[in-house]
C-alpha cells in the first residue's frame, strides 16, 4: 500500500509528483497525470480488493482519511502555486485523494457486509478515475498551448488570452468547470456519487467510522470550494482580463487544427459524460458486479440530475444573449475612478489567493520578503519588491530523509574503491565467513 | 406539478417584497423612516428599462453570467420542500444543491475578474474564499437533519425531531444564511465603500437590465435561504406549515444587522468555522442519540 500510495501521489508521499510531471512536455504531462497515476490506483485496487481480501475494516477507514488529507492538501498547495503546470500536478494529488476516498468507502462497506454501498463507492471511484483522465489531459494540453504561445506558464505573466486562443480558451473553461465539479460536467457526476457513498457509509457503521466519514464529507466539501477558487484564479488570470505581457508581440488568432480538435474532443467527452452519466456508470457497475460480485446500486435520480440542475441556468444564459441582441450592450471603459485602465491594476494570481493563504497559514506556512529600493528621496521608495512563498512541510521531511540516505551511501562508498583486487578480497572474505558460519 | 409552479412563482413574486420589508425594518430599528417596502420592485423596473454597459474587450462570460445566476436562483426556489411531493426536490438533493450554488458563484467570480477592475478582482477573491469555507458548514448543517430522516433529499429535513441537535443545526445554518445572503456581520449590502464590500464589489461593473437580473437573483436566493432555515425549525412533516417562521427569521436577521458591527475580514473564517463545529456537533448528537 505504501508503494502504490507513493506512486499514485497520495499525501504525504506526493512530494515527487508536482516536481516531475510539469517538467515533461505538455502531451507527456497529460499522459502521466491522466493515465500513469491510474496504474498505481489499479494496483491499489487489486491489492486491497483481490489479493489481501478480506482485509480488516480499519483499512477502508484509513484510506478514507488518507484520501481526505490528500484532497484538501493537494488543492491547498495548488491554490498558492502560480506555475500553471505544477498547479495542475497538485490537482492530481487532490483528485487521486477523491478517488482513494471512494476506494476506502468500498473496502469499509464490504467488510461491513454492505455490498450495495461498496459497489456504489467503487463505481464512484472508477468513474472519477475516468473523468480525471479526461479533464486533466485537457487542462495539461491547454497549458501546453499557453506555453507555446507565451513561452511561460507563470500565472503572473499571463492574461487575456481569450481573444487569441479562440478554441483552446472555451475548451479550457469546460475543463475548469469539470474539475471543479460544476453541473452539468462529468466531474460533478462522479463527485456527487462519491458524496453519496460517503453519506451512505457515515450513517450506517460504528462511531469511529461515522467520525471519519463525516470529517471526510466536510473535507470533500471544502476541497470542492477551494478547487472552485483555484480554477477561478487560473481561468480568470490566464484567459480573462487584459494581457500582463512585458513587451509587444503581434496579435495572433488560433486556428482549428489537429491539436485543438483533440482538446475539443476531450471537452466534448466531459460534457457527454456529465449530461448522461449513465453512459459510464452502467458499464462500470457491470464490471464491478462481474469481477467482485458487488451489486452496485446507483441512485435512481442520477440520470435526471445534471439536466435538472443545468436547464434553468442555461435558459438564463440564453435569455441574456437574446436581450443583448434585442437591446444591445454598450461597450465602455472599465470604471477605475477616473485613473487610466492598466493591466497592472488587475488582481493577480498571488493577490487572488492571498486571503485563503492567510486563512490556511497554519498549513501553508507562508514566508514573506519585502525589500525597498530607495531612490533620491528617503520617503518614497522607487520600487518595492514583495515575494511570498510557502514552505512545504512534507518536502522538508523528504529532503532530510534523502540527505540521510545520501550520507549513508557516501559512507558505504569507502568500501567501494573500484579496484578489482579489493573486490576479489571481499569475495574471498565473504566466502570464508560463510563457510565458517555454515560449519 | 401545478403546486410546484405555484411555489416557484410565489417565491419569485415575493422575493423583492421580503428584501423591501427587511430594509424598511432595519431602517425603523435604526430610527429612520426608511424607503417603502415596495421600493425593490420599483428599482428593478427602473433598472430593467435602462441599457446595460460592459467593459471593453470582455469575453462572453460577463454577458451571460447574470442569466446563469438567475437560473440558479430559480432552480433553488423549485427544489425547496414547501409542497410535497416535489418533483424537482426529489431529484436534486442537499449535495447537488451545494454544487448548484457553486456554479453561480464560479461564473460571477469569473465575470468579475474579466472586468479588469481591481475592486471586482478583490471581491471575486473574497467571495471564493468565503464561499469555500461556507460549503462544508452548509452541507453538514443540512445533512445531519436530512440523512437521519433516511435520505439526502431536502424533504427529509421535515421528518426529523427538533431537540438540542436541531437547535445546533439551525444555529449553524443561520450563520451560513448570513454569509450567503451578504448580511452584517459578514458582508454589508448597504455599503459602497470599496474595501469592505464583497458581493456588491462582485457586481460593480454591471448596470441596467443585467444589474436588475443579478439583484433579482440575489433576492430570490435570500428568500430561498430563509425558507430553508424555516424548514430546520419545528413544524411537522408539511413544508408549508414551517413558513410562518420566515417572519421571525426576517426579524432575527434585521436585529443582528442592527446590533452587530461588521467583522474584520479575517475574523469571518472563525465565524464560519464555528458554524462548521456547531453542525458537526449536531450530527454527533443525533448519531449518539441513536436516531441513525
Amino acid at each position: 500500500m505504501l508503494g502504490f500510495g507513493s506512486k499514485a501521489g497520495l499525501m504525504p508521499l506526493h512530494f515527487w509528483l508536482p516536481r516531475a510531471h510539469p517538467v515533461a512536455p505538455a502531451s507527456a504531462s497529460a499522459m502521466l497525470s491522466g493515465a500513469m497515476l491510474k496504474v498505481a490506483l489499479f494496483g491499489l485496487l487489486v491489492v486491497t480488493l483481490e489479493l489481501a481480501a478480506p482485509g480488516p475494516s480499519w483499512w477502508g477507514i484509513a484510506l478514507v482519511a488518507i484520501g481526505t488529507i490528500s484532497a484538501v492538501g493537494g488543492v491547498l498547495y495548488a491554490l498558492v502555486d502560480h506555475d500553471l503546470k505544477r498547479l495542475l500536478a497538485y490537482h492530481s494529488v487532490e483528485n487521486v485523494g477523491i478517488i482513494v476516498i471512494g476506494i476506502g468507502v468500498a473496502l469499509f462497506a464490504r467488510s461491513a457486509g454492505s455490498s450495495a454501498l461498496a459497489g456504489l463507492a467503487l463505481v464512484a471511484a472508477l468513474f472519477h478515475t475516468i473523468n480525471h483522465g479526461l479533464f486533466k489531459a485537457l487542462l495539461f494540453l491547454g497549458a501546453g498551448t499557453v506555453n507555446e504561445v507565451e513561452g511561460t506558464v507563470d500565472l503572473e505573466r499571463l492574461g487575456g488570452l481569450w481573444g487569441e486562443l479562440v478554441w483552446t480558451a472555451p475548451f479550457f473553461l469546460i475543463g475548469c468547470a469539470a474539475i471543479t465539479g460544476l453541473p452539468p460536467f462529468n466531474g460533478f457526476a462522479s463527485e456527487w456519487l462519491t458524496f453519496q457513498s460517503l453519506v451512505g457509509g457515515a450513517f450506517g457503521g460504528g462511531l469511529t467510522a461515522t467520525f471519519v466519514l463525516v470529517a471526510a464529507i466536510a473535507g470533500l466539501a471544502l476541497t470542492g470550494g477551494l478547487a472552485a477558487a483555484c480554477f477561478v484564479k487560473v481561468f480568470g488570470v490566464v484567459f480573462l482580463g487584459g494581457s500582463r505581457r512585458i513587451g509587444a508581440r503581434p496579435q495572433l488568432r488560433e486556428r482549428l487544427d489537429s491539436s485543438t480538435v483533440g482538446v475539443g474532443l476531450l471537452a466534448g467527452l466531459c460534457i457527454v459524460l456529465g449530461v448522461v452519466p449513465t453512459l459510464a456508470v452502467v458499464p462500470l457497475a457491470g464490471v464491478v458486479g462481474e469481477t467482485l460480485g458487488l451489486v452496485a446500486l446507483t441512485p435512481p435520480t442520477l440520470p435526471m440530475l445534471p439536466a435538472t440542475l443545468a436547464l434553468l441556468p442555461l435558459a438564463g444564459a440564453l435569455l441574456c444573449v437574446v436581450m443583448a441582441a434585442r437591446r444591445g450592450v454598450r461597450s465602455v471603459p472599465t470604471w477605475t475612478c477616473g485613473s487610466p485602465v492598466t493591466a497592472a491594476a488587475q488582481y493577480t494570481a498571488t493577490a487572488f489567493s492571498k486571503p485563503l493563504l492567510t486563512v490556511f497559514a497554519f498549513v501553508l506556512l507562508p514566508q514573506r520578503q519585502r525589500r525597498y529600493e530607495m531612490g533620491s528621496s528617503r520617503w518614497f521608495p522607487e520600487r518595492i519588491l514583495y515575494r511570498t512563498e510557502s514552505r512545504y512541510v512534507v518536502d522538508e521531511v523528504a529532503r532530510r530523509f534523502a540527505a540521510l540516505v545520501l550520507r549513508f551511501a557516501r559512507r558505504s562508498r569507502l568500501v567501494q574503491s573500484g579496484s578489482l583486487r579489493i573486490y576479489l578480497a571481499y569475495a574471498v572474505a565473504a566466502l570464508i565467513v560463510t563457510v565458517a558460519l555454515a560449519r | 406539478m401545478m403546486l410546484l409552479l405555484v411555489q416557484v412563482l410565489s417565491i419569485v413574486a415575493l422575493a423583492p417584497l421580503v428584501q423591501g420589508v427587511m430594509k424598511r425594518l432595519r431602517a425603523n430599528l435604526q430610527g429612520r423612516p426608511g424607503p417603502s417596502a415596495l421600493q425593490p420592485y420599483r428599482d428593478l423596473a427602473k433598472l430593467l428599462n435602462k441599457e446595460a454597459l460592459l467593459p471593453h474587450g470582455v469575453s462572453p462570460i460577463p454577458l451571460i453570467a447574470p442569466g446563469i445566476a438567475l437560473g440558479v436562483a430559480v432552480t433553488f426556489a423549485s427544489l425547496l420542500p414547501i409542497v410535497t411531493p416535489n418533483a424537482v426536490g426529489s431529484i436534486v438533493d442537499v449535495i447537488a444543491l451545494a454544487f448548484l450554488l457553486a456554479l453561480g458563484r464560479f461564473v460571477l467570480a469569473l465575470a468579475a475578474l474579466d472586468s479588469r477592475s481591481s475592486f471586482a478582482g478583490m471581491a471575486a477573491s473574497r467571495e471564493m474564499t468565503f464561499g469555500s469555507l461556507v460549503e462544508p458548514a452548509l452541507l453538514l448543517a443540512l445533512l445531519g437533519g436530512a440523512v437521519l430522516g433516511h435520505g439526502t433529499h431536502l424533504s427529509f429535513l421535515l421528518d426529523v425531531p427538533f431537540g438540542l441537535a436541531g437547535t445546533l443545526a439551525f444555529a449553524a445554518f443561520f450563520l451560513v444564511l448570513l454569509a450567503e445572503t451578504a448580511r452584517v456581520p459578514i458582508d454589508n449590502q448597504e455599503t459602497h465603500y470599496e474595501l469592505t464590500m464583497i458581493h456588491e464589489g462582485l457586481v460593480l461593473e454591471y448596470s441596467g437590465w443585467q444589474l436588475a437580473m443579478l439583484q433579482y437573483a440575489g433576492y430570490i436566493r435570500q428568500l430561498c435561504f430563509l425558507v430553508l432555515a424555516a424548514m430546520l425549525l419545528p413544524g411537522g412533516a408539511d413544508g408549508w406549515r414551517h413558513l410562518p417562521w420566515i417572519l421571525g427569521l426576517i426579524g432575527a436577521v434585521t436585529v443582528v444587522e442592527t446590533l452587530f458591527a461588521k467583522l474584520r475580514l479575517f475574523e469571518v473564517p472563525q465565524l464560519l468555522a464555528t458554524a462548521l463545529i456547531l453542525a458537526a456537533a449536531s450530527i454527533g448528537l443525533r448519531v449518539l442519540g441513536g436516531l441513525a
